[in-house]
C-alpha cells in the first residue's frame, strides 16, 4: 500500500507543481491521469526518491520514502518519462549493467536473464547491437526491461509507450498485467486509452490538483445515457457549442463529428446516444475544472 | 549562405558564452597572468647599478613579449574548450532534428558558430589589453612607478592584434573543427594539450646544435604564438636595454608569414569542414556515422540510413509474449553492497575507458614526453648526465604530473557529466546502488587508470636506463616515485574534480575551474609561495640519490602524502554530501542552511576533515619553526636589526688554529662539537670584546676563554664575548666552545635540498656557510639564499687569513670520515671509528664529508664512492693522479700526502674543493655521461683539482677580475692537462667547449673586459671562467710555453705566502716579465684583457684553379669581429684513400677588425677546405662559419647575410681540421 499525505512540491518561481495530494494506492495496476505539466513526472519522481518534495509524507508499507528514499530503491522499479542510455553499449550490456546496479539475482545468471529479458520486450534480436543505433522505440524497451527487472514492490511507469507501435504497446501491456497481478504499479500517462485498458482504478490530477478517483468504469457509469454523437457543418458549430456542451470534435470529410454531454432533455436534432468512453468522463471533468477556477 | 541566418547563429553562441563558466575564468586567469608574468622575461636585465639604465616594461618589446607569453599561458585551454564544445553541446541538447528541420545550411551554422565563439574570445581579448593598461600605465600615471617608454597605444594594440589574435584564433578554430567533425569531446581535448606541447617542446625553444637555418625559419613561420619568432629574431642577439626601450618592433617577412600560416591554415581547415560529408549532413551526430565498425556493418548489411534499427524478426511476425514467463525468471532484487556496487561501476567505467581511442593516444603521447623529458638536462657543468631511475623519474615529476592532472580532469569531468548528457541519470540515480559505492567506484577506476599511466611511465624510461652504458642501475625508484610518490596526488586531483563536478553540476565549468585550479598552482610555485602543505604535485619538492630514499625530505614527503589522502578523503566525503542523487527541494534547503541543521551538516564532514586538518597544521607549523621557516627568518632580520650597526665594520679577531672533537650521529642527524679556535687580535687597536655568529641550531653554546667559563651575550646569533682585559693588538687568546648542532633542522619548507646536512646516509659539513663552526665577527649579507643555508659572502670563513686546523672525529664503523689535510690516526673501538685530521699546510677554509663508500686508490690520490656510481671512477681516479702530478711539476709540488674525492648525495649539485678534500656531488663526475672522446669526467675533475693550486694554495685577493685567478686558471690547467695527457685533438675540444660556453653565458652588450669584472652580474662567470682561460692559452701561444710555465711557477712561489694575496695585475706582471715581445704582449692584454676583441671570420674563394700537380686558390680572409689576433689559415686536401693525414698547407695571418686580407696558397694538391685556426688557439665567434668548402662552386661562408648570432654555431666534434 501506498499512502501519499499532504505532498507539496513548489519549484523556484513559484511554481506549484503538487498542490497537497493526498492519496491511497493498493497493490495492482494505478493510472495517473492527466494532461501534459499536470505534475503527474513530479510526482512520479518523488514517489522514485528522486525528488525532494516540499511538504508531505509518502509511506510504502509503512516506510518514509521522503525521509529515507535509499530504502525505496531496492523494492523499486523505474521507467521515466526522459532518459536515456550510454552509447557505447549494447543493449545486452547496458541491461546487464543496469541490472548489477539494482542488485538483481537470478539462478541462471545474470547474462542469461538480461537475454530473458530483452526477449520479453522483443529486443533479442538487437541484443549486441549499440544502443546508439537503437530506434525511439527500442530504447523505450530496453527501458521497460530494465523497469521490470528484479522483483519491484512498486514499479513506476511514466508515460511508458511513448514511441512504441501498436503491436509493441499491446505486447507492453500484457507485460504490465501481469507484473501488476503481485505488486504495486503505478501507470502515469496522459493517454486515456492507457488506462481504460490497463488499470482498474486511476485518478485524475490537473495543475497539481487530485481531481477525483475512480475506476473507468464508475467513470463510465456516471456518463450512462448522457452522452451523445452527431455531425454538424461548421458554420453550425459554434450555435451547437452556445447551446450543448459539447465534450469534444474532431474533422471527417469537411464536416464536425461532434460528441456532446446533455446531462438531461432530449438531444439537438441529428445526435444519437452513444456510448460514454473513459475519454468523455476525463475531458468533462478537465473542462469542470477548467470552469471552476476560471 | 543566408546573411541573416549566420548572424543569429553567432549571436545566439555569442549569448551562451558569455553566460559561461569558462569565459569569466578566462577573464580571471588573464588578470592573474597580467598582474603577474614579468614584462621582460624574454628580455636581457638592466644596469645591475644604481640608477643604471633598467628595462622599460611599457615598451614596445616588453609588452609584445608580456602579450605573447600571457596568452601563451591563458588561452589555449579555454578558447579550445569554448570552441570544440559549442558544436557537441548542441548535439547532447537533442537541437539536431530541429535544427536540421530548418532552412538553415551548415555552413551558416558552422560559421555562425565560430563567429560567435570569435566575438567571444575577442571579447576576452579586449579584456587582456585594458588589464595591460592599467597596470603597466597606472603606476606611472600615480607616481608610484618610474615612467618607463613614453604610453604608445600602439604599444599595445599592434601585439594584440598581431601575435595574440592569430595565435588565439589559430587554436580555437583548430579546436573547432576537431570538435564539429568528430563530435567527442576528448578529440577536442587534446588539441590545447598537443599545442601546447608542440610550442613548449619544439616550437618555442627547440633550437639544437647543427639545426639547418632553414628549418629554424619554418619553425618560426608556423609557429602560430609568435614566441619563437619573438625568441630568435628580437631578443636572441642581445641589443641592449637602450634598444630595447625606444624601438619599434622590427617586424620582417618572417613574422608576416608566421600570421599568415596562423590565420590561412585554420581557414582552409573550415572549408574542408564546411564542404565535407559532415558538413553536408553536420547535425547528424558524429558516433553513428563516423564510427568505422557501425559504418561496415551498414555496409555489409546493405542499410545506408543510420540509426534505423534493424528490422528484427519480431516486427515480421512478433512472438506473443509467454504469460507467466516473467515469474519464471525468479528475479531477486536486493541493495548491492557498497564494494559491490563500486565494483561494478569501477568495472563500467574501465571498460568506457579501454574503448576510447584518446586514452591510448595520451599514453604514447605521455610516454614521449616523459623520455624527452627525462634525457634532456645536463649537470652544472654543461655535461651530459647518466640516467638513474629515481634521477630519472623525479626529473620528469613536472611534466608528468600536469599531463596527467590535464587529462584527469577531462575524464573525470565527462565520466562525472556522462549520466546527465546521455540521460542515464534517472536510471542509475533510481537503483539501490549506493552513492558511496557510485563515488568511490568511479573514483577507482580513475586511480587504475592513473596506476596505467604511471606503469606506462615507468616502461617509457626502461629503454632510456637500459640503454646507457652500464645500464641503469636499480630499477625500483621508478615504482616508488611513480607509484608511491605520485599516485597520492593523482587520488587528491580526482577527489577534488569529483567534488567539484557534484558542486557545480556543469561540464565547462568543472573544466573551467580545474583549469583554474592548476594554473592556480602554477602561479603559486612561480611566486616561490608553495610550502609542503600546498604543494600537492610536488613541484619542485624533490632531488633524487642513490644514497638513500630521500634523506633530506622523507619525512615531510611522507605528511605531504597523508595530506594528500586525508583531503582525499575529506573531498570524497563532501562528493557524498553534494552528488545530486535526489534533487534538493529549495525550500528545503533554505531552511537546512540555517541554524541546527547547518551546523548539524557540517558536523558531518567534521570527522574527515580532522585528518588533513591536523596534518596539514603540523606540517605547517614544523615548516615555520624549521631552517626554512618564518622562526628563522625573523631570527636572521633581528640578528641583522640588533647587530649591523654596532658590528659590521668592527674587525673580527682571525683565527690561528682550530681544535675540535666532533662526534657524528647520522642516523639521529646531529653533530655533537667540543673544541677550540686561537684567535689574534690583527687589528691596531685593543678589543674589549669581540664576536663570533653561531647557526640557529648549535644549542646549548658554551663558551670558556683561556680555559675560564665565558658567558656570552646572545645578540639572536651573534655571541658577544668580553675577555678580563682588553686584548691587546697582536695578543692572542683561547676561546673554546661546546655544543650540539642538527642540520638541517626541522624540514625544508618545500623540498630541494641543502648544501650543509647530516642525513641518515652520510654528512656534508664546511665552513663554507656558517652552520658548521662559529664564525669570528658579523656576517653581513647572509641572505643568498632566502632560507637558513647561507654561503659566507666575501672574504669567507676568517676573513680571507688561513689557519691551522686539527680535528678529531668519531663516527659509527660504518662511515668514513674525510676532511682537510693529513689523517694521522685512525681508532675503532665500541663500533665507532675515531679520526684525526690535521692540516699541516695553513688553509682557509675546511670541510667534512662523511658515507658509507668504497674506496679506489692509487698512489697518492683516492676517490670515495656510492658503490653503485663505479663507471667513472677509473677514470677520475687516472685523472687526479695525472693532475696531481702535472700540476705539481708545472705550478708547484703538491703539499699533502694525499687527495682525495668523495662522493656525497645530490642535496646539492655542485663541486668544491677544500685543500686535499674534494666534495663532489653524485651528478658531477660520477655520473657524467658524453661520449668518450669528450672526456667530460676528465676535464671536471681536473678542473677541481687544478683549485687546490688555484684558490687554496695560491689564494686570490678581492677586485676586479680576481675570478680569473681561480676560475680561469682551473679552467687554463684543465687545457693543459688535456693536452699533455690526451693530445692536441682534446684539448682543442675542450677548448671549443670552453668558448662554446662563453658565447652561451655571456651578456652580450653588458659585458666589461675580464679585468673590470667582478662576480655576481650575469655573464660574468662567462667572462672570467671561458674566456679567461682561453685567454690564458693564448697568452701561451704568445709567450711560449716554456716561458709561460716559468712565469706561472715564479708567480705561484711568490704568493704562496698565505697572507700575500695575488692580484691579476700581479700574474701579468709575471708573464709580462717572460715576454720575449713585451709590445705584442701589451697588444695582447689590451685586446683580451682589458678589452672585449672577440674576432669573427669569413672565407671567401673563387674557384680553384689547376690541375695536375700544381693548384693555386686564393682566398680571402675578412674579420667582421674584433680584435686582431694571429691566426692560422689552413687547407685541407681529401683525405687519402689509403689512410693517414691529408695534406695541408698552413698561413698565419693577422686581420685586424672589419679589415681583409688575401692569401694566395699554391699547393702541389686540390685542396678540398679551408678553415681557419681549426686547432682552436683563438677565441673566436661563429667558428663554424670561418670554414670554406672548396669543392664545387665557390661561395661565400654561411652566415654573411645572417647577421650577428652569437649563439649559433654547433660545437660539434670537428675532426683535424
Amino acid at each position: 500500500m501506498l499512502q501519499i499525505r499532504g505532498l507539496v512540491k513548489v519549484y523556484p518561481g513559484p511554481i506549484a507543481a503538487l498542490q497537497g495530494i493526498d492519496l491511497d494506492i493498493p497493490t495492482g495496476l494505478f493510472g495517473l491521469l492527466g494532461p501534459n505539466g499536470s505534475g503527474k513526472t513530479t510526482l512520479m519522481r518523488i514517489l522514485a526518491g528522486l525528488l525532494e518534495p516540499t511538504a508531505g509524507s509518502v509511506l510504502l508499507d509503512g516506510v518514509d520514502i521522503v525521509a529515507h528514499p535509499e530504502r525505496v530503491r531496492a523494492r523499486l522499479g523505474y521507467l521515466p518519462q526522459a532518459f536515456g542510455f550510454y552509447p557505447h553499449l549494447s543493449g545486452h550490456a547496458m541491461l546487464l549493467h543496469l541490472l548489477r546496479l539494482k542488485g538483481v539475482d537470478a539462478p541462471g545468471g545474470l547474462p542469461a536473464l538480461a537475454s530473458a529479458l530483452l526477449e520479453q520486450v522483443n529486443l533479442a534480436d538487437a541484443a549486441r547491437r549499440p544502443v546508439s543505433g537503437y530506434s525511439g522505440g527500442m530504447r523505450q524497451r530496453l527501458g521497460i526491461a530494465q523497469a521490470i527487472a528484479g522483483d519491484p514492490a512498486l514499479l513506476i511507469v511514466d508515460e511508458p509507450t511513448a514511441g512504441l507501435d501498436p503491436e509493441e504497446r499491446v505486447r507492453f501491456y500484457r507485460l504490465l498485467a501481469e507484473v501488476a497481478e503481485s505488486r504495486l504499479v503505478l501507470l502515469s500517462t496522459h493517454i486515456v486509452e492507457d488506462v481504460a485498458t490497463l488499470c482498474p482504478r486511476f485518478a485524475v490530477i490537473r495543475y497539481g490538483r487530485l481531481l477525483t478517483t475512480t475506476s473507468p468504469a464508475a467513470a463510465r457509469q456516471r456518463l450512462e445515457g448522457t452522452v451523445f454523437e452527431g455531425a454538424v457543418s461548421r458554420d453550425h458549430y459554434a450555435a451547437l457549442a452556445g447551446a450543448v456542451r459539447v465534450i469534444h470534435s474532431h474533422l471527417v470529410a469537411g464536416e464536425l463529428r461532434v460528441r456532446i454531454h446533455v446531462p438531461s432533455g432530449p438531444p439537438p436534432q441529428g445526435f444519437v446516444a452513444a456510448l460514454p468512453l473513459l475519454e468523455d468522463a476525463y475531458l468533462l471533468l478537465s473542462d469542470d475544472d477548467a470552469r471552476a477556477a476560471a | 549562405m543566408s546573411g541573416g541566418s549566420w548572424r543569429t547563429i553567432a549571436g545566439l553562441e555569442l549569448r551562451t558564452q558569455l553566460q559561461g563558466a569558462p569565459f569569466w575564468i578566462l577573464l580571471i586567469v588573464l588578470a592573474l597572468l597580467v598582474g603577474s608574468v614579468n614584462p621582460t622575461a624574454m628580455l636581457p636585465t638592466g644596469s645591475a647599478t644604481i640608477g643604471g639604465l633598467q628595462v622599460a616594461a611599457t615598451s614596445a618589446h616588453a609588452l609584445a613579449s608580456s602579450f605573447a607569453l600571457s596568452a601563451f599561458f591563458a588561452y589555449p585551454f579555454f578558447a579550445c574548450m569554448m570552441a570544440a564544445l559549442c558544436v557537441v553541446r548542441d548535439e547532447e541538447l537533442g537541437m539536431r532534428e530541429l535544427l536540421h528541420s530548418t532552412p538553415l545550411r551548415p555552413s551558416a551554422y558552422l560559421l555562425g558558430k565560430l563567429a560567435g565563439i570569435a566575438a567571444t574570445l575577442g571579447l576576452a581579448m579586449l579584456w587582456h589589453l585594458a588589464g595591460m593598461v592599467l597596470l603597466r600605465e597606472l603606476p606611472a600615471v600615480l607616481g608610484s612607478a618610474p615612467l618607463g617608454s613614453p604610453f604608445a597605444v600602439w604599444n599595445y594594440v599592434l601585439p594584440l592584434a598581431l601575435v595574440v589574435a592569430p595565435g588565439v584564433l589559430f587554436v580555437a578554430t583548430v579546436a573547432f573543427v576537431v570538435g564539429a567533425f568528430t563530435r567527442r569531446t576528448m578529440a577536442a581535448y587534446a588539441v590545447p594539450v598537443l599545442y601546447s606541447l608542440a610550442v613548449l617542446m619544439l616550437l618555442w625553444t627547440w633550437s639544437p646544435p647543427g639545426l639547418p637555418h632553414w628549418f629554424d625559419q619554418l619553425l618560426m613561420v608556423i609557429d602560430p604564438s609568435g614566441l619563437r619568432w619573438m625568441r630568435r629574431s628580437l631578443f636572441l642577439v642581445d641589443h641592449g636595454v637602450a634598444y630595447y626601450n625606444a624601438a619599434p618592433l622590427a617586424l620582417n617577412a618572417l613574422f608576416w608569414g608566421s600570421r599568415v600560416v596562423a590565420l590561412a591554415l585554420p581557414a582552409i581547415l573550415v572549408a574542408i569542414l564546411v564542404r565535407s560529408q559532415a558538413a553536408r549532413r553536420p547535425l547528424e551526430g558524429g558516433r553513428s556515422t563516423r564510427s568505422l565498425r557501425t559504418m561496415f556493418r551498414r555496409l555489409a548489411s546493405g542499410r545506408t540510413e543510420p540509426g534505423a534499427g534493424s528490422p528484427s524478426r519480431g516486427a515480421q511476425g512478433p512472438p506473443l509474449v509467454r504469460f507467466g514467463a516473467l515469474a519464471d525468471l525468479d528475479m531477486r532484487q536486493s541493495s548491492p553492497s557498497t564494494v559491490r556496487g563500486a565494483w561494478v561501476v569501477a568495472w563500467a567505467e574501465l571498460r568506457a575507458m579501454w574503448r576510447q581511442p584518446a586514452c591510448w593516444l595520451f599514453t604514447a603521447l605521455l610516454m614521449f614526453v616523459v623520455v624527452e623529458a627525462g634525457v634532456s638536462g645536463d649537470d652544472i657543468s654543461g655535461a651530459p648526465v647518466l640516467l638513474t631511475a629515481g634521477t630519472l623519474a623525479v626529473r620528469t615529476i613536472p611534466v608528468v604530473t600536469v599531463l596527467v592532472c590535464l587529462f584527469l580532469l577531462f575524464i573525470v569531468v565527462e565520466l562525472m557529466h556522462r549520466d546527465t548528457a546521455t540521460g542515464f541519470a534517472p536510471l542509475a540515480n533510481a537503483a539501490p546502488v549506493g552513492t558511496a559505492a557510485i563515488l568511490l567506484g568511479r573514483l577507482a577506476s580513475v586511480m587504475v587508470l592513473s596506476f596505467v599511466l604511471m606503469a606506462a611511465c615507468a616502461a617509457a624510461t626502461l629503454p632510456v636506463l637500459l640503454g646507457q652504458p652500464g645500464g641503469g642501475g636499480a630499477l625500483w625508484p621508478l615504482g616508488l616515485v611513480y607509484g608511491a610518490v605520485l599516485l597520492p596526488s593523482f587520488l587528491l586531483w580526482s577527489s577534488f574534480v569529483v567534488a567539484l563536478m557534484t558542486a557545480v553540476r556543469s561540464r565547462t565549468a568543472g573544466l573551467g575551474v580545474g583549469m583554474l585550479a592548476l594554473l592556480g598552482t602554477g602561479a603559486l610555485f612561480l611566486r616561490g609561495e608553495m610550502t609542503w602543505v600546498t604543494n600537492w604535485l610536488l613541484w619542485g619538492a624533490l632531488r633524487w640519490t642513490d644514497f638513500g630514499v630521500f634523506p633530506l625530505n622523507g619525512s615531510p614527503l611522507l605528511l605531504n602524502r597523508m595530506l594528500a589522502l586525508a583531503l582525499a578523503v575529506l573531498l570524497w566525503a563532501v562528493s557524498m554530501a553534494l552528488f545530486p542523487r535526489i534533487e534538493r527541494d529549495a525550500v528545503g534547503s533554505a531552511r537546512r542552511r540555517q541554524g541546527p541543521q547547518r551546523l548539524r551538516a557540517s558536523l558531518k564532514l567534521a570527522p574527515f576533515a580532522l585528518a588533513p586538518v591536523l596534518i596539514g597544521g603540523f606540517l605547517a607549523v614544523d615548516i615555520e619553526q624549521g631552517w626554512q621557516g618564518t622562526a628563522e627568518q625573523d631570527r636572521a632580520e633581528r640578528y641583522f636589526r640588533e647587530n649591523a650597526v654596532a658590528w659590521s665594520g668592527a674587525v673580527p679577531l682571525v683565527i690561528r688554529t682550530i681544535d675540535v672533537s666532533l662526534e657524528l650521529d647520522p642516523a639521529a642527524r646531529t653533530l655533537a662539537v667540543e673544541g677550540w679556535y686561537t684567535m689574534v687580535n690583527e687589528s691596531d687597536a685593543a678589543l674589549d670584546r669581540f664576536a663570533l655568529t653561531v647557526g640557529r641550531t648549535h644549542e646549548p653554546v658554551r663558551w670558556t676563554m683561556d680555559g675560564r667559563v665565558a658567558l656570552a651575550d646572545d645578540r639572536s646569533g651573534l655571541l658577544v664575548l668580553t675577555p678580563g682585559q682588553p686584548l691587546a693588538p697582536g695578543a692572542e687568546l683561547t676561546v673554546g666552545f661546546s655544543y650540539a648542532a642538527t642540520h638541517p633542522f626541522g624540514p625544508t619548507r618545500n623540498g630541494g635540498g641543502a648544501g650543509t646536512f647530516i642525513v641518515p646516509s652520510g654528512a656534508l659539513l664546511s665552513t663554507r656557510g656558517g652552520l658548521f663552526l662559529p664564525v669570528p665577527g658579523f656576517v653581513d649579507d647572509q641572505s643568498e639564499t632566502r632560507y637558513g643555508d647561507p654561503v659566507l659572502p666575501g672574504a669567507g670563513f676568517n676573513g680571507g687569513h688561513t689557519f691551522q686546523s686539527r680535528l678529531r672525529v668519531r663516527a659509527p664503523d660504518a662511515f668514513i670520515v674525510n676532511s682537510v689535510g693529513t689523517r694521522t690516526l685512525l681508532e675503532r673501538a665500541d663500533g665507532y671509528t675515531t679520526v684525526y685530521w690535521q692540516s699541516d699546510e695553513p688553509v682557509g677554509a675546511i670541510n667534512l664529508i662523511a658515507g658509507r663508500w668504497q674506496v679506489a686508490e692509487r698512489e697518492g690520490v683516492s676517490v670515495h664512492f656510492l658503490p653503485a656510481h663505479t663507471r667513472n671512477v677509473n677514470e677520475m681516479l687516472a685523472t687526479m693522479q695525472a693532475a696531481r702530478t702535472r700540476f705539481s711539476q708545472w705550478f708547484m709540488p703538491y703539499p699533502w700526502p694525499e687527495l682525495r674525492l668523495s662522493e656525497y648525495p645530490d642535496l646539492e649539485t655542485n663541486a668544491t674543493a677544500f685543500p686535499s678534500n674534494i666534495s663532489f656531488s653524485e651528478g658531477i663526475g660520477f655520473l657524467t655521461g658524453g661520449p668518450p672522446e669528450d672526456a667530460l669526467a676528465f676535464s671536471v675533475v681536473a678542473h677541481e683539482v687544478a683549485h687546490q693550486w688555484w684558490g687554496h694554495l695560491v689564494a686570490a685577493g678581492e677586485g676586479p677580475g680576481t675570478g680569473w685567478l681561480v676560475e680561469g686558471m682551473a679552467n687554463y690547467a684543465t687545457l693543459l692537462l688535456h693536452d699533455a695527457e690526451h693530445g692536441s685533438e682534446a684539448r682543442a675540444r675542450f677548448a671549443r667547449q670552453l668558448e662554446q660556453n662563453y658565447l652561451d653565458q655571456r651578456a652580450v652588450r653588458e659585458e666589461r673586459p675580464l679585468l673590470a669584472t667582478l662576480e655576481g652580474a650575469p655573464g660574468d662567470e662567462a667572462v672570467l671562467a671561458h674566456r679567461g682561460a682561453l685567454v690564458l692559452w693564448m697568452l701561451r701561444q704568445s709567450l711560449g710555453a716554456p716561458a709561460m710555465e716559468d712565469a706561472l711557477r715564479r708567480y705561484v712561489t711568490e704568493h704562496r705566502d698565505p697572507q700575500r694575496q695575488g692580484t691579476p695585475a700581479e700574474l701579468l706582471a709575471t708573464l709580462r716579465q717572460a715576454a720575449t715581445a713585451p709590445l705584442a704582449f701589451d697588444d695582447l692584454v689590451r685586446e683580451w684583457l682589458a678589452g672585449t676583441a672577440l674576432p669573427e671570420y669569413q672565407l671567401s674563394a673563387p674557384p680553384v684553379v689547376g690541375s695536375g700537380g700544381s693548384w693555386r686558390t686564393v682566398i680571402e680572409v675578412r674579420n667582421v669581429g674584433t680584435g686582431s689576433p694571429a691566426v692560422d689559415v689552413v687547407m685541407v686536401a681529401a683525405a687519402p684513400a689509403g689512410g693517414g693525414l691529408p695534406a695541408s698547407a698552413t698561413r698565419r695571418v693577422v686581420v685586424g677588425p672589419g679589415q681583409k686580407v688575401r692569401l694566395v696558397l699554391d699547393t702541389p694538391f686540390a685542396p678540398e677546405r679551408v678553415t681557419v685556426d681549426p686547432d682552436v688557439h683563438v677565441l673566436q665567434l661563429n667558428r663554424d662559419r670561418a670554414r670554406l668548402e672548396l669543392t664545387g662552386i665557390p661561395r661565400l661562408g654561411a652566415g654573411l647575410d645572417q647577421g650577428l648570432d652569437a649563439r649559433r654555431g654547433a660545437p660539434g666534434r670537428p675532426g683535424p681540421y
